[in-house]
């Protein structure tokens, strides 16, 4: 029971890892968005 | 920044706590209690999204300040992710623990209803082309939608506990163990800081998109032109 | 949003008097070219003939029947509604009169009227539809006078429930299957109720107090309040 504990643990944390990884890199491209482009100059 | 890291760290910490530091609880079959840890502060944030959409809702119809809508549009697209994630996570517990996926017991239904209401919500926006139109009538759909919820609450759990005498999902009482009662909080805390934090930046997309409406650019000119003289 | 006077004083249209002149007028319509009602009783009769059939033959159990039948003929009313009552402000986006409609007109009286239109047309399907399915399926109801008050209660929440979606679709671009996805959710608690209520009045037992009834009509008054408040905003877009 120990090992598929563990298991789950891993895969979950895997995820986790994914999705916190993919938050970041938005915020990343959100902020250099709102960095470049200023109000629309035309 | 230094938030975003550590709730990362702290919801890292709630997933192993989850597993190795509190035990699995008594009344349920092996481990599957654990999954409680996830699916409750699911079906929290779910209805915690609803919420905040229906008030943003009325918010917007009554100054119709488009920043409001975005909250209203973001805080529904996050209700319905969480909806998804709370159901699919209490069928497993469902199964696990009473031998089937669906029993329609009063959660299940109500959080299917709730994704009912979702799915009517993003039909309703897709369907107006027009943009202001759109915000209004979204914003008046789910306030209607949420005066339904009384009902629901009152009139469900009546019909369903008289009509089948079902197994109503108890989430627990995660107070009884101490240890376990922690991870429920800590798991909480993480995923509303997660829920939060989804929600910024979606609005901030929002905001970024808004720049290039025509109806931004128009009243930027105008605030330009004005500037200058 | 402009306060009106429900009883006229120096001869001023009211909201009432302007609403009943909506509803008339559609009622003529109606009368005329029989679309919306053809509609509905088309639906319902067909699934009713559906149901009748396929359930005819197969036994089931006397102790099931008075919720199988309350829910099979809720189910009926329900579905006919929602492929019908939208015709209400449909037909006014199809031939162009949407426009008139709004200057002729203060909006909660607008919608008042199209109520009033939604209620006669959901009178209409249960007075025929009701009796048939009882006959046809041979449902035995023990509290008659329980069973009357929650179809018709169950009735007017239904034309509560869908009247104000209906205004929004008929503005919108995805017209028929719309109106039913929006709507569903809405009629949700008035439908467990009113097929609760039917069971009960069927089964006979424990009908003191007449609960499901009074929680139609608490859905049908908040319905229709918030869509007093909440169609001018629509309406005048």
């Amino acid at each position: 029971m120990k090992e598929g504990l563990n298991f789950v643990l891993g895969v979950n944390l895997i995820i986790w890892f994914g999705i916190a990884f993919y938050l970041f890199i938005l915020d990343r491209k959100i902020r250099k968005l709102e960095d470049t482009s200023q109000d629309i100059k035309r | 920044m230094i938030v975003k890291v550590l709730l990362t760290l702290w919801m890292t910490a709630m997933i192993v706590a989850a597993f190795l530091y509190a035990g699995a609880a008594a009344g349920f079959p092996g481990q599957t209690s654990r999954i409680l840890f996830f699916h409750v502060p699911q079906a929290w944030v779910a209805t915690l999204s609803f919420l905040l959409s229906m008030v943003a809702s009325c918010m917007y119809l009554a100054r119709r300040r488009v920043r409001v809508d975005y909250v209203a549009l973001s805080a529904a697209e996050l209700g319905l992710l969480f909806c998804i994630l709370a159901t699919a996570t209490g069928s497993i517990f469902a199964k696990a623990t009473w031998g089937s996926f669906w029993n329609w017991d009063p959660r299940q239904t109500s959080i299917v209803i709730l994704l009912m209401i979702y799915g009517a919500y993003f039909a309703l926006r897709s369907a107006v082309p027009d943009p202001e139109k759109r915000r209004v009538f979204a914003a008046v759909y789910s306030i209607l939608a949420f005066v339904t919820v009384p009902f629901l609450v009152f009139v469900v759990p009546r019909i369903t506990a008289s009509l089948h005498p079902e197994d109503t999902m108890n989430p627990a009482n995660p107070g009884m163990d101490p240890k376990t009662l922690k991870v429920f909080l800590g798991s909480l805390f993480a995923y509303t800081g997660l829920f939060v934090w989804m929600l910024r930046l979606k609005i901030r997309l929002l905001r970024l998109e808004g720049r290039q409406e025509p109806e931004f650019i128009i009243t930027e000119k105008l605030r330009q032109e004005g500037e200058k003289r | 949003m402009r306060r009106g006077r429900w009883i006229t004083r120096t001869g001023q249209s009211t909201y009432l008097n302007e609403a009943l002149a909506i509803w008339l007028r559609d009622l003529r319509g109606e009368f005329r070219t029989r679309y919306a009602v053809n509609a509905i009783l088309m639906f319902a009769v067909t699934t009713l003939i559906a149901v009748s059939f396929s359930i005819g033959s197969f036994r089931i159990a006397e102790a099931e029947k008075p919720f199988l039948y309350s829910v099979l003929l809720w189910i009926i009313l329900v579905f006919s509604a929602l492929s019908g009552l939208s015709r209400s402000f449909v037909k006014e986006e199809e031939a162009g009169t949407m426009d008139v409609l709004k200057l002729s007109a203060r909006p909660q009286a607008v919608f008042l009227g199209k109520l009033f239109f939604n209620l006669t047309l959901l009178g209409a399907l249960e007075i025929i539809i009701v009796p048939s399915f009882i006959l046809m399926m041979n449902y035995k109801i023990k509290h008659p006078g329980l069973f009357t008050a929650m179809i018709i209660t169950g009735g007017f929440g239904l034309g509560a429930g869908t009247s104000i979606v209906a205004a929004m679709i008929a503005q919108a671009s995805a017209r028929g299957a719309l109106f039913s996805v929006l709507s569903f959710p809405l009629l949700l608690p008035l439908m467990i109720t009113a097929i609760k209520g039917c069971e009960r009045a069927a089964d006979g037992m424990n009908t003191a107090g007449w609960p499901e009834v009074r929680i139609a009509v608490a859905y049908t008054v908040i319905m229709i309040i918030m869509s007093l408040f909440l169609f001018p905003l629509i309406w005048e877009e």
